[in-house]
This record gives structure tokens, C-alpha cells and sequence, in this order.
């Protein structure tokens, strides 16, 4: 919206920019633009057009949309008489088109079928009113506009190619130069086996316009050769009435017909007056059409004479001091293709000073300069010499000035020279060259660090990479060397490039005696940078597990004990003992062991960072989670055989109160079942790093997440058979079913992957707990939890009597017979019973965190009556719900 | 976009709109925006796009000639002087007719066909004929007010109108410069400007004792010092001379500026490798003698033309470095071996 508003505000419409939205905003311009007439409005409605243009792309989210901003746009057109009028009418079609053509990139095609072909209609009925005086300027822009359509959906005006020819023929106007431009493009897209793709390639509108403009069946369509030559020379012969930018346009059309149909190309000659008109230019337009001409129709417009007119005139205005540098080194580019197309022609450049850096070049037309000179003397004997001799220059102003361009400008000579002339001679200049000026400028080592991995890239087997390094190793490492402790930082770069390279690159003795001498001694250790210091202990480092330490044991060892002495950098510190214990106590061999094994090395490869990888979301779940079913056995605890407690019943309340409130701080834990579905294969796709997340109600609770590191096959044979039996923790607030929704992030191959599980469907029985047993009757769980059950239900009903809705009592009666009844008990709630005969069942079920349900199961002649009493009305309704199921 | 007021932003628009609709370029001379929007359309002949509304008041043609010179003048033995001598011409015409044709006839003295005819000359795309002699070209244009209608440079003209030598010496803070200035015998003496200039980027001058043989020495936005030499140099000897000793401190943001002294003063001697630049503006002058008869300017469409004719020569880039520092150039580039190797 920032960039909408700042347009807005530059076209004086500031005031809309407090719309808080698109549609509002865009209500508010064709607000302004139905505006009455007059002429104050007329420098809105313009404005608003023009901002129409500009932010079509942000303004259109519907078909509907489209069809506002036209409605409006054509209403300011065909209402707006005044003076100003053909600046307004023009850009209310500029608006017109581009909304339209914008509106294919977010509408679907098929909505915008109707306005497209409306739209074609009114632009073709608009050219079609030649040498009307009156709408010179509008036609024009309607010319231009339908270019632009034909140049979004080629061969769209195919039809109209015979009736746009008269119109360029009959139209006496300045109009004629739109019009030709957009005869040239159709019958140039008309000929054409293959049109290049644009963006709305695909969403081409289906449209049947019945215009006058175009002719009636039966006309033909440039079908003759004769047609189309004589169009041709229609545009050359007009040429003239054009300005530059429209000659060259229509000439690229007519170069493209060329291209497209051979045996127009036996008319190329038409274009000839056109070359001798441009070959004195200095205008780069004019200039690229005779380029582009010599390139694609060189040798049937191109005499020899003419050939050489132009090799001149490109080396004049390539170096012509009158031209701003960006026109120069155009120029530079259009010789340099020139002669790479045309070698036979270097022979002809009589004044090799027009490709010779001079004193006024910058650092862009030198690198260009060189780089031509380096391609015109490829293959030629004994040019290294004067090839460098020409660097000089560029190397002097580095002497003056250190520029970055300048560096930049040299390194890339010095490669294309290594690439063109890869002898002897140059071989050896270059390295000595890229170190002599890396002595005088050590901020040159990235350049030339740079340029060393580009030679390896490119020439493999080139001794120019190891003979430079070798002599810089050799230049930074003499006492004498120019480095400074601000500086330092480039010559350890050479240092750390070096110890990738072989033992004789390296020198690692000369540069850890370099390093013992004026680096980590005792004057200049203190001072090193954090960086600075791991960035030499990171060279120890590869020294240990690249080379063989036995040839440098002494000095490594050395430099690791005087940085332990004089560093005071506690990292510095530690990373320097553990380098050092670990050289003088492992062997070479355990060494390498130590340093190479681990991939996931801080210092394996420093500075980098791992990339992140895409998380693949997948629409089905592979993993299932299930509650697992309570055990039905029988518990051996109520084998044991208990005494009677001997606690008064106010005792137990109070000592189950204080032992509650420590229960209700744990989690609830409910036992889950994970295994995997048919769509995955643990054993072909491993699950690592599994996470299992919760999302439960806010008032009901929250389930902590589960982690499994590794999703193992428990069972070989078949992967579905080997579930993991989870602990599902709940916190809740309150014993209520509730659907949980689950989530399951893991690593599969290292790609992240995320999914979405079936729900977990939460109901009362998972909350059923047996009465805690205080620690101190843990031996008499029976008792206590029978002693319990009586308190509380003494208590409870107690309490319901009251007012205070802290208890509430129930009755229900089940329709089951006995035996169908006892069993469920056993089997629902078998740890919940704390006292039972034939006659009756007393289960007391604790609810996390502080609910209690007791239940009094009485039989009778074929029903049970079941009384309850609970601490939460809520209960009451699952309860029965509860029941239900047990039908 | 931000410092353009709405009606400059319009006008903008305007131009973008009429003369480059959908980012296509149509015509690139903003001045014929408005005649591009209301156009001439009465007549029966094509107009063309480059004239849209033809001029009805009397017809006239304005051409000024604007001669540059850059130079770098090192006053070393190894190292060759290096001098281009280069200028445009324009022409601002208002002539009747359709489409109409200017013919004008560019003298230069010291001739301009180095190699092969038009030599150093390029010309707009206006033009549509050049016919050389030894000593003149022959433009055949149709109007094009808005771009040069030619580009020429002498590359036999090797002697400076200016010679200089130029010293500079550092010693801790303190700079000594001594430049001299000798005009060329035979070169008009009559100068709109004529000024050096020494600048120290980054640093704080002050002059310590200036002494000049003409003009006056000042310190411009606190880092160069100018030395205005005045309208002209002494007529006997054609030599002027400045010798002034200045102080140089290190920028400080803050206003309390504090003396560096020879503490830090790492990377001054960059300032060794320093030039004075040399700036001089002379009017109805060309260095190359270059110029337009004004008889010989003929319009197609107008037997009589009221016709002017203006120039100025003006330095660019026109460099005298210190002659006892390093030097950006070479002795000699191995123009005759490349030549050699070019031929083979």
C-alpha cells in the first residue's frame, strides 16, 4: 500500500490515500471519475486515469472490477468535450487497455471474453477513422494500444492486416507512424511459424468481432508473395516521416519478416538506403538497427565497403570522447560481437589506438577495452607481451587510487587473457603480476582468491592457480611481509585457501614459524580480534586433518602453546588446549579420526549455514493414534489380605484433602496407541524426531506434546503390527469428553514432513480413576479406598442437602439382568470397586483434578437401581450418557 | 519522485504517455509532446512524426559550436602528456514547411579526415547526407532541436592551450603546492573563467601564507583550494604562478575540530599522487578553429533564413598532476606491435 499511496500522492490525489483498503479506494476513483463535467475535474479525472494505469494490477480483483473501470473510464471519454480533451481521451484508452490486459493475469479468461472483443471493436473503429483531424492524438494511442494486444496474444489483428495497410497508406497524419508500427508487428507476427511466449500465453480470449474495419470473407490476407513485398516496401519507403525510435522499430519487424520468410529476403536490398542513412550516427538506436541489420541481413544489404563504413564507425564512437561513457561502451559491446562474427575484418582496423585503454578511460571501458584486444589476438604468436604491456595503464591508476572497480577490472582481464592465451609466457606473468600487486594492495587477495577458483573451474589442469599461491604463501610469510594486524585477516584467507591445496602450496612450516614470529607472539597475541584468533586456530585445525603433523609437529605445537600462554580469550584459550592436548597425545592416524568423522563440526565448514529445507505437508495421515484399551485382569493387590482401619471418618477427609491437592498437580495419563497406516513403510522410510502435538479446547485443558527421537520397527516382519504404546499426559481442567485435534511433525530422510492425525476423541471413562490412596495406607488400599467411599459419600450427600451446589445425588435405574450388569462392572470399572456382594457394588471413581463420582449399583429382581453422588451437576448428564452405552 | 510537485509528475505522465505508451518509444524528444498531442493535420501531404505542427513565423536557424579540452599533463620524462580536443554542435532551427531539409557547412582549419572521411565526426540520425573536402563537411539535416547535431574530435591537435607544472609536498600537516600556468602562444587571451582548483577530499585546508603572482587564492566547501587567476593571464610573459603553503586536518562531523597533527595521518600520502584541475571558459572561441558560415546556412523550404552562429571553448577534465608523485599512466602503449599483430 506504501507505493500506492506515494503514487498517490504525486498525482495530487493524497487525500484518498486515508482508504484503508483496494475496494474502498476504487470505489472512491470512479466516484471522481463519474464526477460531473468541468474543468477543475478534468486534472482529477486525468490523474485518477493516469493512477488507473499505474496500479491496475493492485485495483483489479474481480471480472466485476474490470467492467467498473471501463464503464467509468468510457463514460469520462465519450462525455469529455473540453480543451484539454485529447490528453484525457488518450489516456482513458491507455487505462482502458491496460486494466484489461492486466485484468488476465487475475480474472479468469472466460469472464473477460465480452469486454475484450467490445474493447478491440471500439480501438479498431477508432483507427479506422483516417485523416479525422479531430482525433489525431487518439488514434494514435489506440494504434499503440492495439500493438500492445497484438503483442500479448500474437495473431490476434491477423485479420486485419489488408485493412491496417490501408489505413497506414490513406492516414496523412502523424498517426501513420502508430499505424505502420502496428502493421509492421501483425503482418511481422502474421508470417510467423513460432511467436515467442509472453506472459498471457495460454489465456488466449475467445473473440468473434464483426467490425467493419475488417474485410469480408473472401479478401485475402497477404496470401501472395507480391502482397507482402510490397507492404514491405511501403514501410521502408515511409521510413523517412519517422522518428528514429520508429524507424527502428518498424526496421525490426521487417528484420523478423526476413527471418521468418527466406524469399522475402531477396527484397533485403530495399533496406540499403537505410544502412548508408545510419552509418555516420552516433544515436544508439540508429546505430543498433545497422548492427542488427549487418548481423541477421549482413551479406545481402552489406558491401564490403559498407562493412568496413560500419567496423569504423563503431570503433569511432566506441571510443569518441564527445559520447557519454554508457553510449561508449554500447558501442564497445556491438565491435566486440561484430568481430568475433567477422575475424577476417580485424585486419581492417587501421588505428589499434580506438581499442587501446587511454589515460581518460574509467575501469569499465578498460576491462572492456582489454577484453576485445585479448579476443582479436587469440591464436596469434608472441602477443603476450604487448597484451600486458596494454595493462599497464589500468595497473598505474591502482598505484593512485584503490578502487574496488579498478581491482575488480583487473582480475577479470587478467582471466579472460589466461582463458584466450593460455601459454607459457602468460602463465608465468599473470601469477607474478597478481602478486606483485597484491604486495602493494593487500585488499586485492579476495580478487585474487576469486580468480584462482575460477581458473580451477575453468582449467583444471593449469599450473597458474598452485604457482600463485605458492607465491604468495611465499611473499606473506617473509619477514618483510606488508601485512598489518588490521590487514592480517587477507593474508590468512591465502593461508586457509593454501592448506586445501597439496604440502608444497602449503608450506605449512613457514607459515606456522610466520605466525610463531609476529602473530601469536607475545606482543601482538593479546591484541588479536576473537574472529582473528579462531580464524588462525581454524588453520591449525586443517593443518592437523590434512596433513601429515609428524612434518610440523614442533611449530604447530609451538604456536597452539604460545597462543595458550598469551591469548586471553577464554574461548581462545580452550579451543588452543584442546587442539594442543589432542596433538601431543593422539597419533597422527586418531587425529584424522577425531577431526574428519563428525559432519556436524562447528569448525567442519565455519561460516556456512545449512540450508533450510521445505516442510512437505502431507494430505493424508501415515500415522495413527488410538487409545488403548484398560486392562481387564484383575488386580493381585486385592489377593492381599488387609486389616481394618482404625481412623476416625473426619480423619480420612482430611487426610485424602491434603493428598488430593499433591494428586491433582500430576498429570492425567492416558495410555495411547501410535502405529503407522498402510501408506508408509518405517523400514524403507525411517520416522525421526517425531513430535506429536495437542491442540484440546482452552477450557478444557492442554496434553503435553510427545517426542519420539526415533520411530523404530519394533516388529521386522510386518511394520504395522508394531505400534508404540505412548503416554498421552493431560492437564485438565475439567473431566469433560472433548475432541482433541492432533498434529505429527517428523524427519523422513531428513526432509521435513507434517501431517494431521485423526482426532482424538476424549470420553468420560478415559478420566475414571480408582480413589488415590494416601501414601501412609498404601499397604490397605482396599480398606482405605472402601473406608473413603463411605466418608465421601456420607459427606457428599451431606452436602446436596444443603444450598451450597457443592454435591448433588442421583438416581438411575438399569434395565440389565445381573450377570450382563456385573460383568460390565468388572469390566469398566474394575479398579473403581471398592466393596461388593451378591446384592450390591459400591464404585467410587476419582475424576482429575477434583471431581468425584460414587456410585451404589443395587440389584433387584431383575433391574438395578443405581444411586450416585458426585461433586460436579456436569457429571451427572455423561453419566448417563455413560450408561447408554452399555446397552 | 518524492521531490516532484503533482504538476511536474503530470507533465512527466504526459510525456511518458504520449511518447513511450507500454514502455515502447515513439519519439524521444520531449519538446514535441504538446505539438504531438494537438498535431497539424490539415495538410495533403504525410506529415512526418518529427514535425508535427509546421512553423508559420519567419524561419530561423541558431547554432552554437561548444568545443571541449581535457588534458593530463604529467611533466614527466617517461610519461607521454595525454589531450583530446572534442565539441558538439547544435542547431535550433524554427523553419517553415512539411518536412523540411537545413544545410550547414562545418570548417575546421586543421581538417578533420585522419583516416577515412568524417574521420572524428558522428552525426545524429537527423542527418541525412555529409559531403567532405579537406577542410569542411557538408551536413544535409531536417530539424532536431533536441539532440547535438554532430560530434567531432581532433586527435592531431596535441599541444595544450595550458601548460602547467604542478608540485605538492607533504610534511605532517602541513602541504606545499606550487603550480604554474603558461598560455600557449597564438591562444586568445580572453578567458569568461578561468580558475584552478586543488582539492583534498576528506580533509580540512587552511592557508598558511598564499602567494600568487595574479589573482586570489580562497578555500571552496572547506577541502580545495581555488585559485582564480582572473579574465587573463599578464600579456608579456603569458605565465601565472602560485605558491602557498596550507594546512591540512582530518574532518571532524562535530563542530570542535581538533588538530590531528602527525598522529594519524595514515593514507595522506594518497594526496601526494593529487592534480589541479584547471577550469577555463572562453566565449566566441574554438581551440581548433572550428566554426559555421553562417552564409552557408540553406533551408529547403525558405530562401531567406535569419541565421546565428555561436561558440565557446571550455575545459574538461583538465588535469596537471604532481609531477613529483606516481602517476596514473604509462610511457607508451605497444601501439606498432598490436598494430603489427592486428595486420598478420
Amino acid at each position: 500500500m506504501s507505493c500506492v499511496n506515494r503514487n498517490l500522492v504525486a498525482l495530487g490525489l493524497g487525500y484518498l490515500s486515508e482508504s484503508t483498503d483496494f475496494p474502498s479506494l476504487l470505489d472512491q476513483l470512479i466516484k471522481i471519475l463519474l464526477e460531473e463535467k468541468g474543468s477543475e475535474k478534468f486534472a482529477s479525472k486525468y490523474n485518477v486515469a493516469i493512477f488507473i494505469e499505474l496500479e491496475s494490477a493492485a485495483l483489479i480483483f474481480s471480472a466485476a472490477d474490470v467492467e467498473l473501470i471501463f464503464v467509468a473510464l468510457k463514460n469520462v471519454f465519450q462525455e469529455c468535450t473540453k480543451e484539454n480533451s485529447p490528453l484525457l481521451h488518450g489516456q482513458c484508452i491507455l487505462s482502458m487497455t491496460t486494466v484489461l490486459l492486466q485484468a488476465f493475469e487475475k480474472v479468469n479468461e472466460e469472464e473477460l471474453g465480452v469486454l475484450f472483443t467490445e474493447h478491440i471493436e471500439f480501438l479498431l473503429g477508432l483507427v479506422n477513422q483516417t485523416n479525422n483531424v479531430n482525433n489525431i492524438h487518439i488514434r494514435s494511442i489506440a494504434a499503440r494500444c492495439l500493438t500492445e494486444i497484438e503483442i500479448c496474444f500474437p495473431q490476434i489483428l491477423k485479420n486485419c492486416v489488408d485493412s491496417l495497410y490501408m489505413a497506414a497508406v490513406v492516414e496523412t497524419s502523424i498517426a501513420h507512424q502508430c499505424y505502420m508500427s502496428l502493421l509492421a508487428l501483425v503482418i511481422s507476427h502474421s508470417i510467423a511459424d513460432k511467436i515467442n511466449e509472453t506472459s498471457l500465453w495460454g489465456k488466449y480470449p475467445n473473440t468473434q468481432w464483426k467490425s467493419n474495419f475488417i474485410q469480408q470473407e473472401g479478401d485475402t490476407l497477404i496470401t501472395g508473395y507480391t502482397d507482402l513485398k510490397e507492404m514491405v516496401s511501403f514501410l521502408v519507403d515511409q521510413l523517412p516521416l519517422c522518428s528514429t525510435e520508429g524507424v527502428a522499430w518498424i526496421t525490426m519487424q521487417i528484420i523478423d519478416m526476413m527471418l521468418h520468410k527466406p524469399d522475402l529476403q531477396a527484397s533485403a536490398q530495399v533496406l540499403k538506403p537505410l544502412v548508408l542513412h545510419f552509418s555516420n550516427t552516433y544515436s544508439t538506436v540508429a546505430g543498433h538497427v545497422v548492427f542488427l541489420l549487418e548481423k541477421h541481413l549482413g551479406n545481402l544489404i552489406f558491401q564490403e565497403k559498407d562493412m568496413i563504413q560500419l567496423l569504423q564507425q563503431l570503433l569511432l564512437n566506441s571510443s569518441h570522447p564527445s559520447l557519454s561513457a554508457s553510449t561508449r561502451l554500447l558501442y564497445l559491446d556491438w565491435l566486440s560481437d561484430y568481430l568475433s562474427r567477422r575475424p577476417e575484418k580485424i585486419a581492417s582496423i587501421q588505428d589499434v589506438n580506438f581499442v587501446l585503454p587511454g589515460s581518460f578511460d574509467g575501469p569499465e571501458t578498460h576491462l572492456k577495452k582489454l577484453k576485445l584486444l585479448s579476443s582479436l589476438l587469440k591464436n596469434k604468436k608472441e602477443s603476450s607481451v604487448p597484451l600486458l604491456h596494454a595493462l599497464a595503464t589500468l595497473q598505474k591508476q591502482m598505484k593512485c587510487k584503490s578502487s574496488i572497480k579498478l581491482k575488480s577490472a583487473l582480475i577479470k582481464v587478467l582471466y579472460r587473457y589466461l582463458c584466450d592465451h593460455h601459454n607459457v609466457d602468460m602463465s608465468a606473468e599473470v601469477p607474478r603480476i597478481l602478486v606483485a600487486v597484491t604486495k602493494e594492495d593487500i585488499s586485492f587477495v579476495p580478487f585474487v582468491l576469486n580468480f584462482i577458483h575460477c581458473v580451477q573451474d575453468i582449467l583444471p589442469k593449469s599450473s597458474v592457480p598452485s604457482c600463485l599461491l605458492t607465491s604468495l604463501v611465499m611473499a606473506f610469510t617473509q619477514p618483510d611481509s606488508a601485512a598489518t594486524l588490521a590487514t592480517f585477516h587477507f593474508v590468512l584467507d591465502i593461508f586457509l585457501m593454501a592448506v586445501t591445496q597439496d604440502l608444497c602450496i602449503c608450506q605449512p612450516k613457514a607459515i606456522l614459524n610466520y605466525l610463531m614470529k609476529y602473530i601469536v607472539c607475545e606482543e601482538v597475541c593479546g591484541l588479536l580480534s576473537w574472529m582473528l584468533g579462531h580464524q588462525i586456530l581454524s588453520l591449525c585445525f586443517k593443518l592437523m586433518s590434512n596433513y601429515d603433523t609428524v612434518v610440523f609437529f614442533y611449530e604447530l605445537c609451538e604456536v597452539l602453546k604460545m597462543f595458550m600462554a598469551n591469548s586471553e580469550d577464554v574461548d581462545l584459550l580452550d579451543r588452543a588446549h584442546i587442539y594442543h592436548s589432542l596433538l601431543v597425545s593422539l597419533s597422527n592416524k586418531k587425529l584424522k579420526e577425531v577431526f574428519v568423522s563428525p559432519k556436524q563440526s562447528i569448525m567442519a565448514s565455519e561460516n556456512t549455514f545449512h540450508s533450510a529445507s521445505a516442510i512437505c505437508k502431507l494430505d493424508e495421515p501415515i500415522l495413527h493414534l488410538k487409545k488403548e484399551r484398560r486392562a481387564t485382569m484383575q488386580s493381585p493387590e486385592k489377593l492381599i489380605l488387609e486389616t481394618n482401619l482404625d481412623i476416625p471418618e473426619a480423619d480420612i477427609l482430611k487426610l485424602y484433602a491434603n493428598n488430593i491437592s499433591f494428586v491433582a498437580q500430576k498429570p492425567l495419563i492416558i495410555k495411547g496407541r501410535l502405529s503407522t497406516t498402510s501408506r508408509c513403510n518405517v523400514k524403507l522410510q525411517p520416522i525421526q524426531a517425531l513430535a506429536i502435538f495437542f491442540t484440546a479446547p482452552e477450557a478444557w485443558g492442554r496434553i503435553e506434546p510427545i517426542m519420539i527421537g526415533h520411530y523404530a520397527v519394533k516388529n521386522s516382519s510386518e511394520y504395522s503390527e508394531s505400534p508404540h504404546i505412548v503416554d498421552i499426559e493431560c492437564f485438565l481442567y475439567k473431566p469433560y469428553p472433548a475432541v482433541i485435534q492432533v498434529r505429527a511433525d517428523f524427519s523422513i530422510h531428513n526432509v521435513c514432513h507434517m501431517c494431521t492425525l485423526e482426532p482424538l476423541s476424549l470420553d468420560l471413562p478415559d478420566f475414571f480413576q480408582p480413589l488415590p490412596v494416601h501414601d501412609e495406607f498404601i499397604s490397605a488400599s482396599v480398606v482405605w479406598r472402601r473406608a473413603l467411599f463411605h466418608s465421601l459419600w456420607n459427606s457428599l450427600e451431606e452436602e446436596s442437602l444443603t444450598v451450597s451446589n457443592a454435591a448433588f445425588t442421583s438416581v438411575c435405574v438399569l434395565q440389565q439382568s445381573r450377570e450382563d450388569l456385573r460383568a460390565k462392572l468388572y469390566e469398566e470399572l474394575h479398579e473403581c470397586i471398592v466393596e461388593e456382594n451378591k446384592d450390591f457394588f459400591h464404585v467410587g471413581i476419582y475424576l482429575f483434578p477434583t471431581s468425584h463420582l460414587l456410585m451404589k449399583f443395587l440389584f433387584k429382581c431383575g433391574s438395578t437401581l443405581v444411586r450416585i453422588v458426585t461433586d460436579d451437576v456436569n457429571i451427572l448428564a455423561h453419566v448417563n450418557s455413560y450408561f447408554k452405552t452399555w446397552l | 519522485m518524492t521531490s516532484l510537485n503533482t504538476a511536474l509528475t503530470m507533465q512527466v505522465h504526459q510525456f511518458v504517455n504520449t511518447c513511450m505508451s507500454f514502455g515502447r518509444v515513439t519519439c524521444s524528444n520531449p519538446f514535441l509532446v504538446s505539438q504531438l498531442i494537438n498535431p497539424s493535420g490539415k495538410g495533403k501531404a504525410k506529415q512526418p512524426l518529427w514535425n508535427p505542427v509546421p512553423h508559420k513565423a519567419k524561419s530561423q536557424v541558431i547554432i552554437h559550436i561548444k568545443e571541449e579540452v581535457r588534458c593530463m599533463q604529467f611533466n614527466h620524462n617517461e610519461v607521454r602528456d595525454a589531450m583530446d580536443v572534442y565539441g558538439s554542435v547544435t542547431c535550433k532551427s524554427e523553419v517553415e514547411g512539411t518536412a523540411p531539409e537545413i544545410c550547414i557547412t562545418l570548417i575546421q582549419p586543421g581538417g578533420n579526415d585522419q583516416n577515412i572521411n568524417g574521420g572524428g565526426l558522428t552525426v545524429s540520425s537527423a542527418v541525412s547526407s555529409i559531403e567532405y573536402t579537406a577542410t569542411t563537411s557538408r551536413l544535409r539535416f531536417r530539424p532536431c532541436n533536441n539532440q547535438p547535431l554532430c560530434h567531432y574530435t581532433l586527435p592531431h591537435l596535441t599541444k595544450p592551450p595550458i601548460y602547467g607544472e604542478f608540485k605538492l609536498r607533504l610534511n605532517k600537516s602541513l602541504v606545499t603546492v606550487y603550480l604554474q600556468l603558461q598560455l600557449q602562444a597564438g591562444i586568445r587571451n580572453h578567458f569568461q573563467q578561468l580558475e584552478a582548483h586543488i582539492p583534498f577530499y576528506g580533509l580540512q585546508v587552511s592557508i598558511v601564507k598564499p602567494s600568487s603572482s595574479v589573482g586570489s587564492v580562497s578555500v571552496q566547501s572547506g577541502s580545495t583550494l581555488v585559485w582564480n587567476v582572473g579574465s587573463k593571464f599578464p600579456t608579456k610573459l603569458l605565465n601565472a604562478t602560485l605558491s602557498t603553503v596550507c594546512k591540512l586536518r582530518r574532518k571532524i562531523d562535530s563542530s570542535a575540530e581538533q588538530e590531528v597533527g602527525g598522529k594519524d595521518m595514515n593514507g595522506w600520502e594518497q594526496f601526494t599522487s593529487s592534480c589541479a584541475l584547471v577550469l577555463f571558459k572562453m566565449a566566441d572561441y574554438t581551440y581548433s578553429g572550428t566554426r559555421v558560415d553562417p552564409q552557408s546556412i540553406m533551408v529547403s523550404s525558405a530562401p531567406k533564413v535569419r541565421c546565428t552562429v555561436t561558440t565557446e571553448c571550455v575545459s574538461s577534465q583538465y588535469k596537471i598532476w604532481n609531477s613529483e608523485a606516481e602517476v596514473p599512466s604509462v610511457t607508451d602503449m605497444p601501439v606498432q606491435d598490436l598494430q603489427k599483430l592486428l595486420i598478420e
